[in-house]
């Protein structure tokens, strides 16, 4: 039996945490949960760059973790914004051969943007609370934009999106 | 590019100016300036429920056409603060003011 994805068992493993307790759930619990979310949403991406980059074969696996490792949070986050915008610089776009960025990649961008400052939050504000029903709804959310990815994988600006996760910084003033 | 008026974005961000579906109920929208982690300027939004929303309501495929009215709002009002966009109740949202 074929292993689930990594970010498959990342979103799992957060919407056991937001559920599990019976009655009112624990802020530890959802904090916890929305830390996995992120990263399952964060993997996902880099395991989709890497692949796009280097391609999909179990031989080339070590190759796709070691560049994996070149991806930051900050850059992914910027790059997120921009695409999340629709607003690309016109050099940039014109890589794209076309200006539009499709809904649903937009989506995608402003939900790791939006993931990324709740597990911020999440782990480090201790003032801040979470509810099990928003937790939950942004489980669902991510699984909606995972899902997603398929029918935007091959659009040219999807591609120019994965290779800005890494590059964003070098790029955005071209 | 300096911020947009407030009054404008509470003004952009009315209930009864956004179409939005019937449910779940809206009651109103409320909006705070933020600072995120990497020290970039920031909105945080929260689209208030009615206490009596049940949770089949607040799924994602329900809550997605309500977000992608707010972040329309913002677009076009030309609003640059990227908008953190909560869904809480009326009571869920007054018990995180009273905890500050």
């Amino acid at each position: 039996m074929m292993a689930r994805s990594f970010h498959v068992q990342l979103l799992d493993q957060a919407r056991h945490l937001a559920s599990k307790e019976r009655g009112r759930p624990l802020q530890v619990s959802l904090r916890r949960a929305v830390s996995t979310m992120y990263y399952a949403l964060f993997h996902f991406l880099i395991d989709e760059a890497t692949r796009s980059f280097i391609g999909s074969r179990p031989s080339q696996a070590r190759l796709r973790q070691l560049l994996g490792r070149a991806f930051q949070h900050g850059t992914m986050s910027q790059a997120s914004r921009a695409f999340g915008s629709g607003s690309i610089s016109p050099r940039v776009s014109a890589a794209m051969s076309t200006s539009v960025v499709p809904a649903r990649l937009q989506e995608l961008a402003n939900a790791f943007s939006a993931l990324q400052e709740l597990r911020q939050r999440a782990d480090y504000d201790r003032s801040a609370s979470f509810t099990r029903e928003d937790v939950l709804a942004l489980v669902a959310r991510t699984h909606s934009m995972v899902g997603s990815w398929s029918s935007i994988r091959d659009h040219p600006s999807a591609k120019l999106y994965l290779l800005s996760l890494l590059t964003w910084d070098r790029l955005r003033d071209k | 590019m300096p911020n947009v008026d407030p009054d404008k974005l509470t003004a952009a961000l009315d209930v009864e100016r956004l179409n939005l579906p019937a449910k779940p109920r809206i009651r109103r929208i409320v909006w705070e300036p933020y600072t995120e982690w990497l020290g970039d300027p920031a909105l945080q939004v929260w689209a208030v429920l009615d206490d009596k929303t049940p949770s089949k309501d607040r799924s994602w495929k329900r809550l997605e056409p309500i977000e992608r009215a707010i972040r329309k709002a913002l677009h076009d009002l030309g609003e640059e603060r990227f908008p953190h966009i909560r869904y809480w109740t009326v009571s869920e949202l007054r018990r995180h003011r009273n905890a500050r």
